[in-house]
């Protein structure tokens, strides 16, 4: 037992953790006017970026982008510090596209700890938290590791990889949070004897390597766009550099290295445990389980800019540290590569999310909320938006109000968090594009247009800012209206050189006006609107067959997503359920029928019986 | 709220009078309410057993019958179910029931044991639904169709076309989530022949409505020609019976008249049409009307005539128009061998041509069976193959052909691949529906009020 010293000062929210979910709780939190703790074990590695340098990318680029409308720090944070801007997808649709960005890992960090600092109702305490105080099913607390008990009205934990953080370099095993820095020990017991359930994963990040021994005159540059556009809707001044990646990739004799250290490897001789993801395997991974592919592609990428540090992103790896490097050294480019980290593996604790309700509060402890990494995901934009959600909702509960649940139709943040809940995976969650069943109108193009209302009920976003989204939703709707009821006239038309007039949305519909036509259509029609607008209704248009389409089956679904279910309903009161389905329900306790339709195991005629039920 | 604590008893054979009835009861109490009727009490379960069923209150005798228990969950219901098989009469059944009724049972709903085999989830809604149709069918095939749909193989099929598709999307959504690592681009052409392969069985199961209705419904078979020509006469020699007025005045038969036969596993729906030909009279032209539509519904055509001269001009409209057609030549005992075998001369593979008459009732087997030659060769009435008789199913599956097809002309005409997911996505929701994964209340009330007491 510790000997517990009293002090008296007592937060309304106490924050675990300053990596990205972390910073985005601490900040939400602070700016609902709620005095907020940030118990950190380093000041100096908050929002330390412990993996890839970079920020966004497919499905992450749209959480950023709707993190930045609701009022989140990590968009306008890269804009200002990113080194490389690119919207990837470009060939594909627009509901596919995804701003991505390399990031300077050093100015992000000192941004985001620049932001905490200056906000005075953060107060950052440099300590370790070794267990909850619960009082009842109350979270009342923490206690730290020098005894002190530190007394909030609500916590949130955001500890990512740190609790019982296990690190593997082939057959070395180091308890750590992250190379180099201790791990958290304790706190998951202290949850577990609580009756919470928690099991292990893994993950994986690349070696780091020295600048001055690559050869880059042997791989392929990669720039950014040259007309690159920001995450956050609200930065102005947008001129950032565009700092190189390269690309090289393995070969046969690579392989070969890799091979011969199989049975030194933690992954494959057993000593790891948790599962690891398979959207992101390991060298020696990939090699095994796909045997027949001769070369794999490895990029470059530079930790800051001018960096010494280079991030070897394709080269994930757990064996040991002779064999990483002798098989780095196969790669062209990389003959003479000196290692500053080695890549390692690292498992640690994580609480499956059928434990919290959509609010990120868990089921059965008032006042305690989980975001982040501990939920099972993995990323650091994943991180970001429930370590903002757990921020807002806390707060919202300290001033009794409803917490903001957004749904799977209108917000990827809806998606994940519903996935999580609902959907039970033994391996660490990514955002993809395809987890997203309304994917064509959730595109990462119109977060202002989805959420501007959101926003402003949250009250984080400035009024300003919230107007500014919500004028240019309105303007799109009354372009569309004026497309679908105006013909082009003659003069305009033979300016854009086209063919026979016709009815604006009939021009597009047809592709007869495409997006290279909109500047001269902006300039004539709608000089006083922005692009931005012009631009969303023609979307709307182009695409409104299929858009509708969705927009039906949303409604459809509403029916099961209002039906709520009572906290209290006992499933085994209910005979007719199916053996699965009523463990999976009592398991999961699901809010409405919508969620539960989507618990695996639960069949159709379970959901019927449900409604049948609840009606 | 239901309650499910209830024990329901209800008749599941026919009322009237027949060899055997079966009573059936099921639910928590089951045995608490029937063991104290019988005075041997089945040892163990699903296992028929021979006693006599009494009046517990008075001890008088009901009957003797057969009685097998089925436990829960294995049971049609799934909950504890006991049958109770006893002579056919109109009063027997009703007196276990009110002893049945007296021991805290209660009368069960139309369609109730099979709804709480549903909730019980013993059946999906295919399998709910071939219930119904096996409870209605009325030949021995639509029985084997039924059964076909009750074992899932509508389900099983389903599934495979489920998983072509989601090889299809899986192939696009790669090509959209996973470009930053090293994929080989994916082919549309790949898509392409998913796509394709799922629509032929789709296809094919759409054009099984046909068939499958054949069997479910019966095949509609008008009989038409001029007045006159004998079409009454030849219903009347097809059911052996004088059921159909026949006369020598042109135009008797202002409306159609339907009957139905049973041959040889098949249902058979025989129309008796007007003649065809311009009249002034009002109401023969509405049944002219009639049998246009008749006409146009038809599964197979009859078409008569009594003149041998004419049926060298018949050829070719028969020929051109879309229905299965057998041209028939009545009276041929008022014509000679040589004008019989001029006429028959004229019958090919897609025409075949019979002599008979009508009202001497000869070459009438020959008829039937080249009718039933004619429907199988036109429809495939295979009874193995899976096929779906719903109009329900008939609704989905065009859904899903219509999303298809319509994802099909997004990759010609070079729609980005998240489209085409969605024109998969709604086609794979479509097959949802069909199986039960998304079907509201509603649809389940509609389908369980098809159902009768007792099942």
């Amino acid at each position: 037992m510790f000997h517990v010293k009293r002090t008296f000062e007592e937060y309304d929210i106490i924050v675990v953790g300053g990596g990205h979910a972390g910073v985005e709780a601490a900040l939400a939190s602070a700016r609902l006017h709620k005095k907020t703790a940030l118990v950190t074990l380093s000041k100096t590695s908050i929002a330390r970026m412990s993996c890839n340098p970079s920020i966004g990318g497919l499905a992450k680029g749209h959480l950023v982008r709707e993190l930045d409308v609701l009022g989140g720090e990590m968009g306008r944070a890269i804009d200002k510090t990113g080194i490389q801007f690119k919207l990837l997808n470009r060939s594909k649709g627009r509901a596919v596209w995804s701003p991505r960005a390399q990031a300077d890992k050093r100015k992000y960090a000192t941004y985001m700890q620049n932001i905490l600092s200056s906000t005075h109702t953060i107060h950052i305490l440099e300590e370790e938290a070794k267990e909850v105080i619960f009082s009842g099913n109350c979270v009342q607390g923490i206690i730290l590791k020098n005894g002190e008990a530190l007394y909030g009205k609500a916590v949130i934990l955001t500890n990512g990889t740190f609790l019982q953080g296990l690190i593997h370099i082939g057959p070395i095993q180091i308890a750590a949070g992250r190379y180099g820095e201790l791990p958290s020990l304790g706190l998951s017991d202290c949850l577990r004897a609580a009756g919470f359930v928690v099991k292990r994963l893994k993950t994986g990040t690349p070696p780091r390597i020295t600048r001055r021994s690559i050869d880059f005159s042997r791989m392929i540059p990669q720039f950014g766009d040259s007309n690159p556009e920001p995450f956050s809707y609200v930065t102005t001044h947008f001129e950032p550099k565009n700092v190189p990646c390269y690309l090289t990739h393995t070969h046969e004799n690579t392989h070969d290295i890799l091979r011969r250290g199989l049975p030194r490897s933690p992954l494959y001789n057993g000593s790891i445990k948790g599962k690891g993801p398979r959207y992101c395997p390991s060298i020696e991974d990939k090699i095994v389980r796909f045997h027949d592919k001769s070369s794999h592609q490895l990029f470059l990428e530079p930790e800051w800019e001018g960096a010494d540090q280079w991030y070897v992103n394709g080269f994930s790896s757990s064996l040991p540290i002779d064999i990483q490097c002798k098989a780095l050294r196969t790669v062209p480019g990389l003959e003479g590569a000196e290692f500053i980290k080695p890549g390692y593996a690292i498992e640690y604790d994580y609480f499956p999310s059928y434990q919290l309700r959509h609010s990120l509060e868990t089921k059965d402890v008032k006042g305690l909320y989980f975001a982040g990494q501990i939920n099972g995901t993995s990323g650091y934009e994943e991180a970001a938006v429930q370590g903002f959600m757990a921020g807002v909702n806390a707060a919202r509960a300290l001033d009794n109000q409803e917490p903001i649940i957004l749904s799977r139709s209108e917000a990827y943040i809806g998606v994940l968090i519903d996935d999580l809940i609902t959907k039970e995976t033994d391996e660490p969650y990514r955002m993809f594009t395809s987890l997203a069943e309304y994917r064509l109108i959730l595109r990462a193009d119109n977060a202002d247009h989805r959420l501007w209302n959101i926003a402003q009920t949250i009250g984080i976003q400035s009024l300003e800012h919230c107007n500014t989204f919500k004028k240019s939703f309105d303007d799109r709707e009354m372009i569309r209206t004026y497309f679908k009821h105006h013909s082009c006239p003659k003069e305009l038309f033979s300016t854009l050189s086209l063919g026979h007039s016709d009815r604006y949305d009939h021009l597009i519909k047809k592709q007869i006006l495409r997006q290279e036509h909109l500047p001269v259509l902006h300039e004539h029609l709608f000089p006083d609107f922005q692009t931005h607008s012009l631009d969303q209704a023609f979307i709307e248009i182009l695409y409104e067959g299929y858009i509708q389409r969705q927009r039906q089956m949303v409604e459809k679904m509403r029916l099961l997503e209002d039906q709520q279910i009572p906290s209290t309903f006992c499933y085994d009161s209910i005979k007719s359920l199916s053996n699965e389905g009523r463990e999976k329900l009592k398991k999961y306790r699901p809010e409405t029928v919508g969620q539960a339709s989507r618990i695996r195991g639960v069949s159709p005629s379970d959901i019927q019986v449900l409604l049948i039920y609840l009606r | 709220m239901e309650g499910y604590e209830e024990t329901i008893a209800a008749l599941s054979t026919p009322e009237g009078v027949g060899g055997l009835a079966v009573v059936r009861i099921s639910g928590p109490n089951t045995l608490k309410i029937l063991n104290p009727c019988l005075t041997r009490i089945p040892p163990e379960p699903f296992r028929a057993t021979f006693t006599s069923f009494l009046n517990p209150k008075t001890g008088s005798f009901i009957d003797d019958v057969v009685v097998t228990f089925y436990k829960s969950p294995l049971s049609y219901t799934g909950e504890d179910l006991a049958e109770i098989s006893c002579h056919g009469s109109r009063l027997i059944p009703s007196l276990i029931l009110e002893v049945l009724f007296s021991q805290g049972a209660r009368l069960a709903q139309p369609g109730e044991f099979t709804r709480r085999a549903f909730l019980h989830g013993k059946m999906d809604l295919t399998q709910v639904e071939a219930i119904a149709d096996m409870i209605y069918a009325e030949t021995e095939n639509s029985l084997k169709s039924a059964r076909m749909l009750l074992k899932g193989r509508l389900s099983e099929e389903l599934e495979k076309i489920k998983a072509t598709l989601i090889e299809a999307v899986s192939l696009l959504e790669i090509s959209l989530d996973f470009i930053d690592q090293d994929i080989e681009p994916i082919n549309s052409k790949d898509v392409q022949t998913y796509l394709q392969k799922g629509l032929h069985h789709i296809n094919a199961l759409v054009s099984s409505y046909r068939t499958g209705k054949i069997l479910h419904d019966g095949a509609r078979i008008p009989i038409i020609g001029k007045p006159n020509v004998g079409k009454s006469s030849l219903l009347n020699a097809i059911l052996q019976e004088e059921r159909v007025i026949t006369s020598e005045i042109p135009g008797t038969t202002r409306d159609y008249i339907e009957e139905q036969v049973n041959y040889a596993g098949y249902l058979l729906r025989f129309f008796d049409t007007a003649g065809l030909r311009e009249t002034e009279d009002f109401i023969e032209k509405l049944g002219v009307k009639k049998t246009q539509s008749l006409i146009r519904e038809a599964d197979l055509l009859l078409f008569m005539t009594e003149f041998p001269e004419e049926i060298p001009e018949l050829i070719a409209p028969l020929k051109a128009q879309s229905h299965p057609t057998l041209l028939i030549l009545n009276k041929r005992d008022k014509l000679s061998e040589e004008q019989v075998k001029n006429a028959l001369s004229y019958a090919s593979h897609d025409l075949p041509i019979l002599a008979i008459s009508a009202l001497n009732e000869t070459h009438i087997a020959e008829l039937m069976d080249e009718i039933l030659n004619l429907l199988k060769k036109h429809y495939t009435l295979n009874t193995e193959s899976v096929m779906i008789s719903h109009l329900r199913h008939q609704t989905h599956l065009k859904k899903a052909q219509k999303a298809l097809l319509r994802g099909q002309k997004a990759i010609l005409s070079g729609l980005p691949a998240e489209f085409i997911v969605e024109d998969i996505r709604e086609a794979l929701s479509a097959f949802d529906d069909i199986t039960g994964k998304t079907t509201s209340v509603e649809i389940l009330n509609h389908i369980f009020n098809q159902f009768c007491v007792g099942k």
